[in-house]
């Protein structure tokens, strides 16, 4: 290998790492404004389907249980109450964790 | 004009009734074969010529591989690398079922809630044994919190197992909600395209370029509900190995 072949494959090699330097920062930008754009709505339809769940699965339980034991409307009642009550939990617990995520990745 | 919902109807390809149950090979079977199938494909073919220096085929598989590898490693932690093969297996067949979906004229088994609450359901009833089996009865510590005065237990206990039993259902909602509702908007738009379309010409590039767009979200959204999907899995599999 010559001088001029050294010379020439430096240059290439300046080339391909001033493209990926360009493309590592266009990659970033882009992750976080489509995470940023898409993140809102899905998260708001995250924890929506999160407390409709918990808030099913409860009623549901209670009417099972009341037609079971005969308790009817009674355990209908106390499990939609708890089943509210989780909802907002598994609520709490989605939004504690993805904020625990966000900060994570904006301090990195 | 044929209803947005018509896409989402299920029919047989090959009737068969065993037992007075309706067995047949249906539309939505065949898709999944073809996504399994798909997915198959794709990795054997990436693997069989693997060079050190990868082709794009390899390197598209690399990728995937390395994305799932990390995610596991990131949210079981090292207990979740033997469970690795189980959470790779989901995400592609998830993920080749909803692209396949946005073939024009293909099926997407993933709008319909009974695909994604079965799948859901043997995630659910596999990380429940999988809990059983590393902690035995200590499992049901997982449904009251350690700290907690024992008298708030008759009202923590039942709310712990409602939010415990709802999984299965809020994970299968999400995606198959996220898929119906994209194919529906989708097939809306492409109505008035030719409504308007067939008024005068001009109208109709409106929606069709609006239609472009929502295509490619529509893409994104395919690959991002697959890794949702995937990603709660392994963190309710992390809640049952780690208990808390």
């Amino acid at each position: 290998m010559d001088d001029r072949d050294k010379r020439a494959i430096d240059e290439i090699q300046a080339q391909v790492e001033a493209v990926q330097s360009r493309r590592a920062k266009a990659d970033g930008k882009s992750a976080r404004s489509a995470g940023r754009s898409t993140g809102q709505m899905g998260l708001g339809f995250r924890i929506s389907v999160e407390m409709l769940a918990t808030l099913a699965v409860g009623t549901g339980m209670g009417f099972v249980l009341d037609r079971w034991l005969g308790t009817s409307p009674w355990l209908t009642l106390v499990f939609l109450m708890l089943g509210a009550a989780a909802g907002m939990r598994n609520a709490i617990r989605v939004a504690t964790r993805i904020s625990a995520e966000r900060s994570k990745t904006e301090t990195k | 004009m044929s209803s947005p919902l018509d896409q989402f109807q299920i029919k047989p390809i090959v009737p068969i009734e065993i037992a007075g149950l309706n067995l047949a090979f249906t539309n939505s079977a065949l898709w999944m074969t073809l996504a399994a199938a798909g997915a198959t494909f794709f990795l054997v073919s990436a693997a069989s010529g693997a060079k050190i220096v990868p082709g794009r085929l390899q390197s598209a598989a690399e990728v995937l591989y390395e994305f799932i590898a990390g995610m596991v490693r990131e949210n079981v932690g090292d207990e979740g690398k033997k469970y690795f093969p189980f959470f790779f297996t989901l995400f592609m067949f998830v993920l080749f079922g909803n692209l396949a979906g946005l073939i024009p004229g293909a099926f997407t088994f993933t709008s319909h809630i009974v695909v994604t609450f079965t799948m859901a359901l043997i995630i659910f009833l596999t990380i429940t044994l999988i809990g059983f089996a590393r902690h035995g009865t200590h499992f049901f510590s997982l449904f009251f919190p350690s700290g907690a005065p024992l008298a708030t237990a008759p009202i923590l206990i039942p709310i712990e197992v409602i939010s415990y039993m709802s999984r299965p259902i809020s994970l299968s909602v999400r995606l198959f909600a996220n898929m119906t509702v994209g194919h529906i908007i989708l097939k809306i738009f492409a109505g008035f395209v030719i409504s308007l379309g067939a008024f005068f010409v001009i109208p109709g590039v409106v929606p069709f370029s609006v239609l472009v767009g929502i295509m490619a979200l529509e893409f994104f959204v395919a690959a991002l509900q697959a890794y949702i999907f995937t990603i709660l899995a392994c963190i309710y599999l992390h809640d049952a190995i780690h208990l808390h």
